[in-house]
């Protein structure tokens, strides 16, 4: 923590407190020992103020709230997450507010302890020990809870969108959203999607039994049920890893029926085995490899596959 | 010190151009300077955008149909999937935005998470006490906000400080509500509210506005109508048609127009109560009922219908209230 680093000895206290609520942090060290010297301020303000008892409530309560501060630094000590969290959480009970309804500045909300009248020397000593309090302690240790916040939050959610849901079709993507009702924004986004009936296309690169001989035939398929994973990348961007589904082939030239197999995903790759009839009546299967795992197998040299890619929807 | 205002505007349904909050800004500019003889420094408006999530959304999913493409021999069933991805039409746009908030888990959360880091650099100003962050919203933007406000207090970006205010124009966070957090039910309601107690450690916000104008049927489905107390939650009902010949109740130019509101977003803006002082409100809301004139025959008619429709639900919303609201529009040709 920043300000374990930057702790001076607490004799630096010797200035005076404006002083201090103007000059560097002073760190934790310091801390119990600057709240003293504002309690022992704001008892001789209120101690010399002639309207005492019109103040007395705003008085008590800076008080217990200093003393609740002290206690906490002091029995806890500042080098724990707890004591972290519980500064970070007081800073709204020091935070200056200014009501957009009439103006009244308050302290101490929700219970809205007004700083007023002006003239009144503890209202003026409440003042520069609020201004002391936030500027030393409060504010800069809700700076660093929230630089941490920050820092582990990166639109994550954003990256998901786009690297996951806009990829999938609205059926499947309504239907993933749907079963996952339960994830807000506050947890991390699901590494796995449902896949339904999400088209596929890609090449039959092996045929175990054919009545044409016609091997690299482009087929339209439908990954009917299937589950794929996801992770980020280097760069923070969801990418499919692996993944696999029931495959469903709509009958072909050369077929008697339609297919049916199972199709894997290894990153932007596919890879399915189907079975299906031929018009003899035997059984037959084949080999599919998504367009792109051909285009990256065509730098093995198979024209037969750049031809079948060329002449695709034709 | 004075503080440096920072006003973030987040915009309704099917309102995301990059220039949606103008009309609303030149207007509060307007009254600024008439006011006080100065504009408003143009730099303090901040326009909140989310709606490219949900048009990227209808554009999806480009690869896979890139893929498929090549099969479709048929020409109308391609035009087909080019209209849909290219469609604006009202059902394709506001229906689906909506669709998309209220049910789909993840496009919701991504817009949660937009909103709330467009939100997040103003923050470090509002812990240091330099910045008065002021958020205007308007209708699905009100739940937007409201959950994006809920997302940076739980998970600890608020940095326990205050948000000094909201404004909610069409108010539909309750309509709209999420099926994890609701808007203000107990037991545990969206940390976006004021404090509800003296010891409401959770909630997010120091003020909480609302505006519903009474001819506007969309927050009319569900209202919102918390139970916050009066000191820190101030809901405002209008009375507003919109500019002469352009009727329609739900704009955000319509809400930003009346004087109860531009009045009130000043103030909150400016911190300035001599200028906006709330005698001038009441002087500028007889103006501007004195300059309102004769209603134009279709508002004329719309009122009758309006009128009577009000006099027979009271101040009772129910979705069978906005059935007929909607009607009454309809037959008026406004929508």
């Amino acid at each position: 923590m920043r300000h374990l680093n930057l702790a001076l000895p607490a004799c630096i206290l010797l200035v005076t407190v404006p002083a201090l609520a103007e000059g560097v942090p002073l760190g934790p060290e310091a801390w119990p020992a600057l709240i003293d010297a504002h309690l022992r301020d704001l008892d001789r303000a209120f101690a010399a103020d002639p309207g005492a008892d019109q103040v007395r409530a705003p008085y008590q309560k800076t008080v217990r709230h200093l003393r609740e501060l002290r206690e906490h630094l002091v029995v806890k000590g500042f080098a724990t997450t707890t004591a972290s969290a519980w500064i970070t959480a007081a800073n709204r009970t020091w935070q200056l507010n200014v009501s957009p309804v009439d103006g009244t500045e308050t302290i101490f909300e929700p219970d809205s302890t007004v700083l007023a009248p002006a003239s009144s020397p503890t209202i003026a000593a409440i003042r520069k020990i609020r201004d002391s309090i936030a500027s030393q302690i409060t504010v800069p240790v809700a700076l660093d809870t929230f630089k941490t916040r920050v820092s582990r939050s990166s639109d994550q959610w954003g990256r998901f969108y786009k690297g996951v849901v806009l990829q999938e079709y609205p059926w499947e993507s309504f239907l993933n959203a749907g079963l996952d009702w339960r994830r807000s924004a506050l947890d991390a986004p699901p590494d796995r999607q449902w896949r339904l009936l999400h088209p596929v296309s890609g090449l039959v690169a092996y045929q175990g039994r054919s009545t044409t001989g016609t091997a690299s035939t482009a087929i339209l398929g439908l990954e009917a049920l299937g589950l794929q994973w996801y992770a980020e990348d280097d760069q923070r961007a969801y990418k499919a890893t692996w993944g696999l589904s029931a495959l469903f082939t709509l009958k072909g030239p050369g077929d008697a029926s339609n297919g049916y197999g199972l199709m894997g995903t290894y990153r932007d790759f596919k890879l399915g085995v189907k079975w299906g009839r031929l018009p003899d009546g035997r059984g037959t299967s084949q080999v599919i490899l998504s367009l792109n795992l051909v285009q990256y197998l065509q730098l093995k040299g198979d024209q037969g596959l750049s031809t079948a890619i060329a002449n695709m929807g034709q | 010190m004075a503080k440096e205002c920072k006003v973030l505007f987040i915009h309704g349904i099917g309102d995301g151009k990059a220039d949606f909050a103008e009309a609303a800004w030149k207007i509060l500019s307007d009254k600024h300077k008439a006011m006080t003889g100065k504009a408003l420094a143009p730099s303090a408006k901040v326009p909140v955008r989310y709606n490219d999530l949900f048009e990227d959304f209808r554009k999806a999913p480009k690869d896979g149909l890139q893929e498929v493409r090549p099969f479709i021999q048929d020409a109308a069933v391609l035009e087909a999937l080019q209209d849909l991805q290219g469609s604006g039409s009202f059902a394709y746009t506001h229906i689906l935005d909506v669709l998309l908030w209220r049910f789909h888990t993840y496009a919701r959360n991504a817009v949660i998470e937009r909103v709330a880091s467009t939100i997040e650099p103003f923050l470090p100003g509002v812990i240091q006490g330099t910045t008065n962050l002021v958020l205007v919203a308007h209708s699905l933007g009100t739940a937007v906000l409201t959950e994006s406000i809920h997302l940076l207090a739980a998970d600890g970006r608020l940095a326990g400080c205050w948000l000094p205010a909201v404004h909610m124009l069409a108010n539909v966070a309750k309509v709209l509500e999420g099926p994890l957090i609701p808007a203000y039910r107990p037991p545990s309601p969206s940390r976006c509210r004021p404090p509800l107690a003296t010891a409401d450690s959770d909630a997010a916000l120091l003020h909480y506005f609302t505006y519903r104008n009474l001819y506007d049927p969309v927050p009319m489905v569900d209202r919102f109508r918390p139970d916050w107390r009066e000191a820190v939650y101030h809901e405002t009902t209008l009375r507003s048609w919109g500019p002469k010949g352009v009727v329609n109740p739900h704009d955000l130019a319509t809400y930003v127009q009346a004087p109860e509101v531009y009045m009130k977003l000043l103030r909150s803006m400016t911190l300035d109560f001599t200028a906006f002082s709330k005698e001038r409100e009441i002087q500028e809301i007889q103006n501007a009922t004195q300059a309102q004139g004769a209603p134009t025959p279709t508002e004329a008619k719309l009122r009758e219908i309006l009128t009577a429709l009000i006099a027979q639900y009271g101040e009772k919303a129910s979705p069978a209230a906005f059935v007929k609201l909607l009607q009454a529009l309809v037959i008026a040709k406004i929508l």
